[in-house]
């Protein structure tokens, strides 16, 4: 059966009251010419066939005494089975999970066998997002995380609940536990409502277009998260500070390479090495000077924290901060306690995120790899953290053949294709890893020791 | 469960794919099963503890019904009909004998 001939899934998931049921009306009722078959977990205000409803009690089919990944959804299969039976009254299928469904043995199900995979072909994850109340979802639900790594669209829906600054510090947080999906914003008039080529059509799954949509694929993983650029006079600044998640917080403060230095990307570049320096921390009463070099501020003691920076020479001064200056209340103010606010500023992808254990990072290498010492380590290294890696895609460049190699994975499910020739394309091998405690250290040591 | 399958020829796939097809056509006539039953074949493997290294999962999914399942100890090319027809045994009596 070629691609087309099987039946596309698409799924929803996010956390309770995210807007699924919402979005699913949107899906049935907008015109885009497809006769759409619903599964639900439970009976909503959508007129569904009761062959079509999973009872609210999952059931969980573990192959392999709980591991999760050999873990599918027998209630789902079940019904795909129903399903196939009316295979001419439907174009596709969307499958609206249970606020608290864990992605995974979802997903699996999809491709827990050859037929599985001819018959139906998971177009994607869609993970819809209460702005307003993500932060208590996501602190208390491992369910809430998973649904964020798995996704392949990720909906910040009740986007009008929020203020402009809270969406884009929550897309953030987002971006930090899945490098690879795409971010969509609900219009703020409308609950839910996005584009339906956004959710529908996504080929999340599909090998071919696996690595389409990825805003921060190709960005490094910076060793900050935020530059400011400030214009200073000559005197003595105070760098405020509040209590944050971390008892330090990294800092780079020089000047800028004249007035048309206004680049946070380019004045980055010049900044990336001087963090990767091992330096003591800095107490509060040490006097603070620009200059090209990294300075651990302490942030130990409880209760506000005060820095002092001094400027000999006016101009514009690059402020570079590990973490975000929110997260610890950073204030840069002059001797009479005026504000001074950044002339340009922008947030990095920090590639990590402090609380939440689920999260992202890539691989990237010209250098070719030794197929067979990949294939071990990968093989190893999904056996042993298989339950952790929830999601992973890449491409890669073996030694000795000129095929462009695609490769995804969920949990220990591993798919590879040939994507043509490497013709005219850098060759280079990139990898996304998605998942929970990741020992980045230890993975990419494990990777690049199969390198040809 | 599929397993890591890098190589870009997928060099086993088409023979592991007919095999699947076997098993799935004898479970069904071992079980007498009815058209609405779903037959689910997959090659594990794992790590975790209390886990063989390598078996077959054989699942049979049956509208309003729970399922049934039985395991063989091999990998998925080696599966013959009289593992199959073993396997489905001792998982009925080994339901039998739950049940007493």
């Amino acid at each position: 059966m070629t691609n087309d001939q099987k039946v596309p899934i698409t799924v929803l998931t996010g956390f309770l009251g995210s807007g699924k049921t919402t979005l699913l009306n949107r899906i049935l009722t907008e015109t885009h010419g497809q006769r759409i078959a619903v599964i639900e977990n439970e009976f909503g205000e959508i007129g569904v066939d009761q062959d079509l409803v999973i009872n609210a009690e999952e059931e969980i089919f573990e192959m392999n005494n709980g591991c999760i990944c050999c873990t599918v959804r027998g209630d789902l299969i079940r019904i795909l089975g129903n399903l196939m039976k009316r295979r001419d009254k439907f174009d596709r299928i969307v499958l609206e999970t249970t606020g608290m469904a864990n992605p995974g043995p979802v997903a699996q199900t999809f491709f827990v066998d050859d037929d599985m995979r001819e018959q139906f072909a998971l177009d994607g994850i869609v993970t819809l997002v209460d702005a307003l109340h993500f932060h208590l979802h996501i602190g208390n639900s491992e369910e809430a995380r998973e649904q964020i790594a798995f996704a392949d669209v990720i909906v910040l829906n009740k986007t009008d609940l929020v203020t402009e600054e809270e969406l884009d510090a929550l897309e953030r947080r987002v971006r930090s536990m899945n490098a690879l999906a795409r971010i969509v914003r609900a219009d703020p008039t409308q609950r839910a409502a996005v584009p339906m080529n956004t959710v529908l059509g996504i080929g999340g799954f599909d090998l071919a277009r696996a690595l389409e949509y990825k805003p921060t694929f190709l960005e490094p993983e910076y060793p900050f998260e935020w530059a400011g650029l400030f214009a200073l006079r000559t005197g003595d600044y105070r760098l405020e500070l509040q209590d944050g998640p971390d008892p330090t917080i990294g800092m780079v403060c020089m000047a800028s390479n004249g007035p048309s230095d206004q680049n946070p990307l380019q004045a980055a570049e010049r900044v990336f090495a001087l963090f990767s320096a091992e330096v003591e921390s800095t107490a509060q009463e040490t006097l603070l000077r620009p200059g090209p070099t990294l300075q651990i501020l302490d942030l130990e003691s409880a209760g506000p924290k005060q820095f002092t920076l001094r400027i000999e020479e006016p101009g514009n001064y690059w402020l570079f901060t590990q973490h975000l200056p929110e997260e610890f209340s950073l204030a840069v103010r002059d001797a009479s306690g005026v504000t001074s606010n950044p002339l340009a500023a922008h947030a990095f992808d920090p590639g990590h995120s402090h609380e939440d254990k689920v999260g992202s990072f890539s691989i990237e290498t010209e250098q070719p790899l030794d197929q067979e010492k990949f294939e071990r380590w990968l093989s190893r290294e999904l056996q042993i953290n298989g339950t952790n890696i929830y999601r992973m895609k890449g491409f890669l460049n073996f030694k000795g053949t000129d095929a462009r190699v695609v490769i995804q994975c969920v949990h220990m499910l591993t798919d590879t294709s040939v994507l043509g020739p490497w013709g005219d394309r850098t060759r280079r091998t990139q990898l996304v890893f998605i998942g929970r405690d990741l020992d980045q250290t230890s993975m990419i040591e494990g990777f690049e020791s199969c390198l040809a | 469960m599929d397993l890591l399958r890098l190589s870009p020829n997928h060099a086993s796939s088409a023979s592991s794919a007919e095999r699947c097809r076997d098993i799935k056509r004898w479970t069904r006539e071992l079980l007498a099963l009815p058209d609405g039953a779903t037959v689910i074949v997959s090659e594990s493997r794992c790590t975790e503890v209390g886990c063989p290294p390598m078996e077959v999962i054989v699942a049979v999914f049956e509208p309003h019904q729970s399922h049934r399942q039985c395991r063989i100890h091999s990998t998925l090319i080696d599966v013959h009909f009289d593992h199959l027809r073993n396997a489905w045994h001792c998982a009925h009596a080994l339901k039998d004998h739950t049940h007493d």
